[in-house]
Order: C-alpha cells, then sequence, then structure tokens
C-alpha cells in the first residue's frame, strides 16, 4: 500500500489493531441511522408532496 | 432581501430547494475527507490507540446533539412567543435530526466503552447526560406527537422544549457533582473520552460533515412539514398544480414521464 | 391573590378528604415499592444500608409521579379548570395552590413515613434526620415540576407515560442532592452543600414552576 498511507495492508486496516470489531461496528452503526433518517425524511417528503399534487389537482378539477 | 422575509414559507421552500444541494455536496465532501483522514491516515497515539478513531464520529455527533436541541428551543420559543410560524415548523423538523444524534452518541460511546473498558457503558458524566438529553427529546417529541392540534402541539412542545433548556445547566451540573463524588470511591479513575491532538482535524472535518448533513436533513423535513400544513394555500396549489399538470398531459399524449 | 390561593388550597384539601383512599394511593405505592428491593436482591444488611438513600429518594419520586396524574384531570372533566384558567384568574396562583394541596397530601406523608422505611434499612439517625430534610425540600420540587407536565398533558390518551417522561430528566437535580446528602451523612461527613442546593433548587422552582404550569393550561385550554 502507498506510503502515506498509516497501514500496512488491507488485513491491518479492518483489525484496527485488535480493536476492528468496536471501530467499524460505531462507523457502520452511524452509517446505518443516518440512512434510516434521510430515507425516513425523504419519505415524509414525497408523502407531503403526493398529498399536495392530489389536493392541488382535486381543486382545478372541481 | 431581508432575513426575516425567509419567516414566509413559500420563499423557504424556494431558498432550500436550491440550497440542498450545496449542503448535500458540502456533507459528502467534508465527510468523506475527515473519514479518510481519520481512518487512513493520520497514526493513532496515546493509550486509547486505533479505538480512538472512534471518537471521531462520537465526539461531532454529541457536540450535535446539544446544538440541536439548543436550536430546537429557540426556534420553538421564537414561533410560540413572536407568533412565527415556520419557526415551530423548523422546531418540529430539527426535533428527529437531534434524537437521532444523540442516539449516535451514545452508540459509538457504548462502542468506545467498550473497546477501552471492556464494559458496554460507563456512568459517566458525559454519557449519563447524554442519555438524559435522549430523554428529553423523547419528551418533546412523545409531547409534540401526541397532540393532534398542531397549534397546541408546537406550543406544548416549545414549552416542554424551553423549560428543558433552561434545566439544563442545572441538570448538567448535578451529574457532574454526583460523578465526581462517586469516582472517588472506585478503585479505577474513568477517564472520559478524550481526543488526541492528533486526530482534531479529523474530527473538526466529520463535525462539518455532520452540520451540514443536519441542515440538509432538517430542511427536507420541514419543506414536508410546510407542504403537509400550507396545504389549501395558492402558492402550494400552484407549485404542485403546475407539476402535476404537465405530468398528466405527459400521461395522456402517452410520453414517457 | 392570597385570598384565591388559600381558597383554592383548602378546597383541594376538602375534596381529596371526602375520598381518603384516592390520596394516600401513591403513599401505598411507596411502601409496597420500597419493600419489593429486598426480596428482590437479597436481604444482606451491609449492601441494603448503602443503596437505602438512593432507594427510599427514587420510590419517593415515583409515587409522587404517579400520583400527579389525576391533579388537573378532575377540574379538567367538570369544566372548573377553564372557569378557573380563562376567566382572568391569576394562573400562576391557581397552579401554586395546586402544587401545594398536592404536596400537602403527597409530599408530607413521604417525608414522615420515609425515615422509618430508613430504619428498616439501617441507615443511622443522623441519616435519617438528613433523608426528612432533604424530602422535605425536594418533595415540593417534585410536585411543582410535576405540576408542569400534568398541565401540558392533559387530556391526551398516553398523559401518564408522557407525564414521567417529561418529568423525570427534570427531577434529576433533585434526586442526586437529595440521595446524595444522605449517603454523606450515613458515611459520617457533612451534607451542607447538598442542602444548600436542594433550598436553591426549591427557591427556584417555586418561582418559575407556577408562571409555566399556568401557560401550560392555558395552552391545554385553547
Amino acid at each position: 500500500m502507498a506510503t502515506w498511507l498509516h497501514w500496512e495492508s488491507v488485513d491491518a486496516l479492518v483489525a484496527m489493531g485488535g480493536h476492528g470489531i468496536h471501530v467499524w461496528g460505531a462507523y457502520g452503526a452511524t452509517a446505518a441511522a443516518l440512512t434510516i433518517e434521510g430515507w425516513l425524511a425523504h419519505r415524509r417528503a414525497r408523502r407531503a408532496r403526493r398529498a399536495a399534487a392530489s389536493a392541488a389537482l382535486a381543486r382545478t378539477d372541481a | 432581501m431581508r432575513f426575516t422575509s425567509y419567516a414566509v414559507p413559500s420563499r423557504f421552500f424556494r431558498a432550500s430547494t436550491s440550497l440542498l444541494p450545496w449542503l448535500w455536496a458540502t456533507a459528502a465532501m467534508a465527510g468523506a475527507a475527515g473519514l479518510s483522514l481519520g481512518l487512513l491516515h493520520t497514526a493513532s497515539d496515546a493509550p486509547p490507540g486505533d479505538a480512538g478513531r472512534i471518537l471521531i464520529i462520537q465526539v461531532p455527533a454529541a457536540w450535535m446533539s446539544m446544538v440541536v436541541y439548543a436550536a430546537m428551543a429557540a426556534w420553538a420559543a421564537i414561533g410560540w412567543l413572536g407568533h412565527v410560524r415556520l419557526a415551530s415548523m423548523a422546531a418540529r423538523a430539527l426535533a428527529p435530526t437531534g434524537f437521532v444524534c444523540t442516539v449516535l452518541a451514545l452508540v459509538t460511546g457504548a462502542f468506545w466503552t467498550r473497546s477501552t473498558w471492556g464494559t458496554w457503558w460507563m456512568w459517566d458524566a458525559r454519557l449519563t447526560s447524554e442519555l438524559i438529553l435522549l430523554l428529553l427529546y423523547g419528551g418533546y417529541l412523545g409531547l409534540a406527537e401526541a397532540i393532534e392540534d398542531p397549534r397546541r402541539a408546537d406550543r406544548a412542545g416549545a414549552l416542554v422544549a424551553i423549560v428543558g433548556a433552561v434545566s439544563v445547566p442545572v441538570i448538567c451540573f448535578s451529574v457532574r457533582w454526583w460523578d465526581a463524588l462517586h469516582q472517588g470511591a472506585t478503585v479505577t479513575s474513568r477517564q472520559p473520552p478524550e481526543l488526541t491532538d492528533g486526530m482534531l482535524p479529523a474530527t473538526g472535518l466529520v463535525a462539518l460533515a455532520f452540520l451540514a448533513w443536519a441542515f440538509a436533513i432538517v430542511f427536507v423535513r420541514l419543506r414536508a412539514i410546510v407542504l403537509e400544513r400550507e396545504r389549501d394555500t395558492a402558492w402550494v396549489r400552484a407549485l404542485e398544480g403546475a407539476v402535476s399538470a404537465k405530468a398528466r398531459v405527459r400521461g395522456i399524449r402517452g410520453a414517457p414521464a | 391573590m392570597r385570598q384565591l390561593f388559600f381558597a383554592l388550597y383548602a378546597r383541594d384539601l376538602r375534596l381529596a378528604w371526602r375520598r381518603p383512599v384516592d390520596a394516600l394511593l401513591p403513599f401505598g405505592f411507596f411502601v409496597v415499592a420500597a419493600a419489593m428491593f429486598p426480596l428482590g436482591i437479597g436481604p444482606e444488611p451491609q449492601m441494603l444500608r448503602q443503596i437505602a438513600p438512593g432507594l427510599i429518594w427514587v420510590c419517593a419520586l415515583l409515587a409522587t409521579l404517579l400520583s400527579l396524574n389525576a391533579l388537573y384531570t378532575g377540574d379538567y372533566a367538570d369544566g372548573t379548570l377553564e372557569q378557573l384558567v380563562l376567566t382572568g384568574q391569576d394562573g400562576a396562583v391557581v397552579a401554586a395552590a395546586r402544587a401545594a394541596a398536592h404536596w400537602t397530601l403527597t409530599g408530607v406523608p413521604l417525608v414522615l413515613v420515609a425515615p422509618m422505611f430508613g430504619l428498616l434499612f439501617d441507615l443511622s439517625g443522623d441519616a435519617l434526620g438528613t433523608l426528612a430534610f432533604t424530602l422535605l425540600l425536594g418533595t415540593p420540587v417534585l410536585s411543582l415540576l410535576g405540576s408542569i407536565g400534568a398541565a401540558l398533558t392533559l387530556g391526551l390518551r398516553s398523559a401518564g407515560v408522557l407525564l414521567i417522561l417529561i418529568v423525570l430528566p427534570l427531577a434529576v437535580p433533585a434526586l442526586i442532592f437529595g440521595s446524595t446528602a444522605v449517603a454523606a451523612v450515613d458515611g459520617g461527613q457533612s451534607a451542607q452543600a447538598q442542602c444548600s442546593l436542594l433550598g436553591a433548587l426549591l427557591l427556584l422552582t417555586t418561582v418559575l414552576a407556577p408562571p409555566a404550569t399556568a401557560a401550560a393550561l392555558r395552552i391545554a385550554l385553547d
């Protein structure tokens, strides 16, 4: 691996000096939480747009 | 163009449409830079060793949980006492993000504790205060979501948030007191999570990423709330009417949407 | 203002007198809950003595919280509350009177009984005195904080759980100062700092909680 990288090998990166599970567990939990939050927020936004659109359509039809 | 003109929901909606891509880009770039710096390039020194890389996320998450609570309480107060509707909506939009940041601070804190001390939890001042903050967020969210009338929900939430914000200094003081008292009794002195100097640049970048991300997510949620509540106003009808009319026309002509 | 306060206070006590069971329930809960711990943890005297201050304080806190539910619901149901709050009476005085009545009915029995429970856990005589004193200062704080929660959750479906969720974080300082004071005295040290802090907390809460409760009542009733 390149000399400016701290790790000698990918295995060393994964192992994290013995703390591998905890470091990657923490990073994984963060990724999961942010993804779920993002998905939920966008889902709410999509639903709101759809509801507003159908309300607008109903108005123009009436 | 005065700042207060953005208190009008329609202006906020338009402004946020152009701001969002920049926010996502900032979050992505700062996050990538911070993570690569923290995970790949920096040597980790000091006792925690490589476990200290957890703190690159834990510390910014804890910061954000507190900043978002303060912002939530402030906007809720402005919305309630200043009668600015968008401010109340902003408080409601901030709460879930703050809750998630608090959960993250606790979960990553647990991973750090497990990695450094062998136990999954440590009742020290910082983690315990974070837990109490989680309860404060839970109270706000529980109350606001339980009330159906949006006006009453916003106001009740504002009062809870303000009371909480005023109590936070007292609570933090008492928890630190409690921690100091019981620390003397244990044999091992429990050191709170400390950032080593080498990790500071990475942590700063990740904090920036968190901030940009939080802004983006809160904007997305706030836009949803604005659409939900302002559904029957002229500007929403115009906005959504134009969009859906276009879609309908495309559908009639049989062209791909 | 004083007239209104005493009129409401006396009325609440009279109402409670007619239904003594309701007034004694939180007290009964305290006894049961405190008795559960030795059954659950074990009767070893050393350990029980160590956990007694916190245990008794937590049980007192829970007993107070559980009795807060009904603080405003009775008057809300028959319209008296709306009459009181919306006809220009000083909401803060109404809130203060209600909290004072609640404390008289719930807090004072706890102050009297808890030291007896402390005996069951083998706390020293000085510690028992400190326990009574800290509860004397702390239970009004709990009643005042709880009245804010009771007013906010008025009429909601899951009011009980929400009330506890909202009030618990706010009650943490009183719990910490009270229990550590008793533990300190039991270990032979002075608890002056904790007691002064509790006193300051009581003053602060007495000044700030009634207006907040009044605002919460107006929010709930509008």
